[in-house]
C-alpha cells in the first residue's frame, strides 16, 4: 500500500504530525508513505522518522514570490504546481490522506490521483471530508478565537480515523545534568520576559549548582540573547542539532515553539511557558511528560492575526519565575507530571460522546470520583455531591435533541450550577436536554459570553 | 531552463549566476547583433533575438513556453538595445495581453484577453488580472484545481 501524507502548515506542525504517521506506520507495517511538505521547512526531514520513503516539497514560498514579482513568468507557480502534480502522479498512490485542513491542501490533494482520499479534497467542485463531525470541530474551533478541550493532534487523528497514543513512558535522563531554555518565539506575545528566565537560571544554578544550563538559539536569536545572556550561556544550533541535546537533556522549559514539539518526539519532561496565542490545550506538546503554565488573564489564549491590545503584555508578566521554579524542582524531584484535569476530562467525554454521534452521554464513573474527590474547586465539589446522591451512574441526553455543536460548554456550566444549587434541574439523573437548550438560548440571547454570565444563566434555569 | 539573462553577459558573469540560483540551466538571450559566444562554450543556451521580427515566431518563445524560465535583466550591457530589451521583457514572462494569450493557448484556452482586461498597455498584467478570465473558462477540472491553488496563494 503506498500512502501519501499532505503536511502544508509550519514546522511545528510537521512535527506533530509525524506522530500521528509513525502510529499509522505500526498499524500499517508494509505501507510505503510518503510525505509532502512546504519547501520552506526542508530541514525538518532531519529530525522527522524514519518512516517515510520519500519528502517532496511544494515550493509555496517561490510559488507566492511568482505571483507577485515581473520578472517570473506569469505561469510559473502553474507549472511548478504541475510538475508536482505529475511527480506525484507517478507513484501511484492507493491513499492520500490530507493533514492540512485548509483549501489549498484540499486543491492539491484532489489532483493526485489515488484509490482513496482522507481528509479535505475537492470532489465534483464539492469541498469532501468536513462531514466527519471531528473533521467540523477542527475546522470551527481551531480557527482563530475558536475553544476546544481537545489537543489538536486528538482532533485530527479522529478526524481522518488514525489512531493516535502518547506515549506514557517518560525519559527521565537520571544521569543527566543538561537542562535547556528556549526562551524565544517568532511572535512578541507568546514571549516570557528574558530577564524572567534569567532569574530562573540563577535560582536552578543556586539551588541545583552541579546542573549546566544552556540556552537553546538560532543564528540569529543570537544577539537579542546576548543582551540578558553571556555568550557561553547559549547554545546556536541548528533544528537537528537541538533534537540531539534535547535526547541528552534532563528538562526543557519553553515557550511555544517548534522546539517543544522536538522534546515531546524524545520524550524529556518539557515546562511549557504559554502565554499570548500559544494554546497549551490545543496545540502544547504531545507528551505524557509535559506540563504547561498558563496565564489567568482573560484575554488568554488571545488570536495569533491580532496584536496584543494592551500596553503590556499582561498574560506573560503574570507568570511569576517562582510559579516555573516549583515546577522545575518538582520535575528534577522526580515528582510525577500530572496531567489530570477532571473538568478538562468531563468536557472531553461530553464533547467526545457529541461528536461520535453517540445515543448517551457516559459522563462519568467510579474512577473518576475518586480523582475528583481529592480536588477541591467548586466543580469538584458538585460532582461529590453528585457521587453523594448515588442516583447518578450516567447522565443521558438524546441524540436527536442536540443540535447545538458548542451545548458541551453550556452543558457543562448547567451542572455546575444544578449541582451548587443543591442538584435542582435534575431528575431522577436525567438532565434534560431542553434545559441545556433553552439556557444556551437564553445566553445567545442576552449576549452572554463569559464563564460568570453563564453560569448566572444556568443558575436562573435551574433554580 | 530555469533562469534565462536578457543581455550579453560574460563567462565569469555566468558563473556567478549559476552560483547565485543553483542552477546550471541558465540561458542568455542577446539582441542579434551582439556576441554570447563565450558564455555558450561553457553551457549556457544562448538565444539571439531579431527585434525587427515578431518575437512569437522565433525559437526563444518555445522555450519560453516550455520551460517558462525567470526572466534576469543584465541592463549594463543592453547599449543601444534598452527600448528593445525593455519591451521584451513584459513580452517573455507572459505579461502583456498578446504573450499572455500565447500562454493561455499553450495550455489550451484559447481566449482573446484583450477584449476582456482594461489595462494601461505599459502595466504588465499579473496572475489576479487573468484569473477570473480563465476560470470561467470550459478547462479540464485539472487545470481549474491548480489555478484555484494559484487564487488561495495571492489571497
Amino acid at each position: 500500500m503506498k500512502i501519501l501524507a499532505v503536511s502544508l502548515l509550519r514546522l511545528g506542525d510537521i512535527i506533530m504530525h509525524d506522530e500521528l504517521l509513525m502510529d499509522l506506520q505500526k498499524k500499517y507495517p508494509k505501507a510505503k508513505i510518503d510525505l509532502l511538505i512546504n519547501k520552506q521547512f526542508e530541514s525538518v526531514q532531519s529530525v522527522l522518522s524514519k518512516c517515510y520513503q520519500n519528502i517532496y516539497v511544494f515550493d509555496r514560498t517561490n510559488i507566492q514570490k511568482s505571483l507577485v514579482e515581473g520578472n517570473y513568468n506569469i505561469f510559473w507557480g502553474y507549472q511548478s504546481i504541475a510538475q508536482l502534480v505529475q511527480d506525484l502522479e507517478l507513484q501511484e498512490y492507493d491513499i492520500v490522506i490530507n493533514l492540512t485542513y485548509n483549501k489549498l491542501s484540499a486543491y492539491l490533494c484532489s489532483l493526485i490521483p489515488s484509490k482513496q482520499k482522507n481528509g479535505l479534497h475537492v470532489f465534483n467542485n464539492q469541498f469532501i471530508g468536513l462531514e466527519n463531525p471531528w473533521a467540523e470541530h477542527l475546522n470551527h474551533h481551531f480557527s482563530a478565537y475558536g475553544r476546544s478541550v481537545f489537543h489538536y493532534l486528538e482532533v485530527l487523528s479522529k478526524s481522518l480515523g488514525i489512531e493516535i497514543s502518547k506515549n506514557k513512558e517518560h525519559n527521565y535522563n537520571p544521569k543527566s545534568h543538561l537542562i535547556l531554555m528556549q526562551c524565544l518565539t517568532n511572535d512578541i506575545k507568546k514571549n516570557w520576559e528574558l530577564e524572567k528566565f534569567k532569574k530562573l537560571k540563577t535560582m536552578i544554578q543556586n539551588m541545583y549548582p552541579h546542573f549546566e544550563i544552556k540556552i537553546l538559539a538560532a543564528e540569529f536569536e543570537k544577539k537579542i540573547l546576548m543582551n540578558t545572556f553571556e555568550e557561553g550561556d547559549l547554545y546556536i544550533c541548528s533544528l537537528k542539532e537541538a533534537y540531539e541535546i534535547c535526547k541528552q537533556s534532563r528538562l526543557l522549559i519553553s515557550v511555544d515553539t517548534s522546539i517543544k514539539h522536538l522534546a515531546a518526539k524524545v520524550n524529556i519532561p518539557i515546562i511549557e511557558i504559554s502565554t499570548g496565542s500559544s494554546d497549551a490545550i490545543k496545540t502544547g506538546p504531545w507528551s505524557a511528560a509535559s506540563v504547561s503554565i498558563t496565564p489567568s488573564t482573560s484575554c488568554y489564549p488571545c488570536s495569533h492575526s491580532h496584536h496584543c491590545q494592551r500596553e503590556t503584555i499582561e498574560c506573560a508578566e503574570s507568570i511569576s519565575v517562582e510559579t516555573v521554579f516549583k515546577q522545575v524542582e518538582d520535575v528534577l524531584n522526580h515528582k510525577e507530571i500530572s496531567l489530570e484535569n477532571p473538568q478538562i476530562d468531563l468536557e472531553k467525554k461530553i464533547w467526545s460522546s457529541y461528536l461520535n454521534r453517540e445515543d448517551r452521554f457516559i459522563v462519568y464513573n467510579e474512577n473518576d470520583f475518586e480523582k475528583i474527590q481529592s480536588t477541591q474547586n467548586d466543580f469538584e465539589k458538585i460532582l461529590l455531591t453528585i457521587k453523594q446522591t448515588r442516583s447518578l451512574d450516567e447522565i443521558a441526553l438524546s441524540k436527536e435533541n442536540i443540535q447545538a455543536s458548542d451545548y458541551g460548554f453550556y452543558f457543562n456550566r448547567l451542572i455546575q450550577s444544578a449541582c451548587l444549587n443543591d442538584l435542582a434541574g435534575y431528575q431522577d439523573g436525567i438532565i434534560e436536554v431542553e434545559k441545556i437548550l433553552q439556557m444556551r438560548s437564553q445566553c445567545l440571547q442576552e449576549g452572554v459570553k463569559n464563564d460568570t454570565e453563564v453560569r448566572a444563566v444556568s443558575f436562573e434555569i435551574t433554580s | 531552463m530555469t533562469h534565462l539573462i536578457l543581455g550579453p553577459i560574460s563567462v565569469n558573469q555566468l558563473f556567478a549566476y549559476q552560483q547565485k540560483y543553483n542552477s546550471h540551466s541558465i540561458g542568455v538571450a542577446v539582441a542579434e547583433e551582439q556576441s554570447a559566444n563565450e558564455v555558450a562554450l561553457y553551457g549556457a543556451k544562448v538565444f539571439k533575438i531579431d527585434f525587427k521580427e515578431n518575437i512569437y515566431n522565433q525559437d526563444i518563445y518555445s522555450y519560453i513556453l516550455k520551460y517558462k524560465p525567470i526572466i534576469l535583466t543584465h541592463h549594463e550591457t543592453w547599449g543601444a538595445f534598452v527600448k528593445n530589451y525593455t519591451d521584451i521583457f513584459a513580452v517573455l514572462t507572459g505579461r502583456t495581453v498578446q504573450s499572455l494569450e500565447y500562454h493561455l493557448k499553450d495550455l489550451g484556452v484559447d481566449v482573446k484577453i484583450s477584449t476582456q482586461v482594461s489595462t494601461p498597455s505599459n502595466r504588465m498584467l499579473n496572475i489576479k488580472d487573468v484569473l477570473p478570465i480563465i476560470q470561467n473558462k470550459n478547462l479540464p477540472i485539472e487545470q481549474k484545481m491548480i489555478l484555484s491553488i494559484l487564487g488561495e496563494l495571492i489571497r
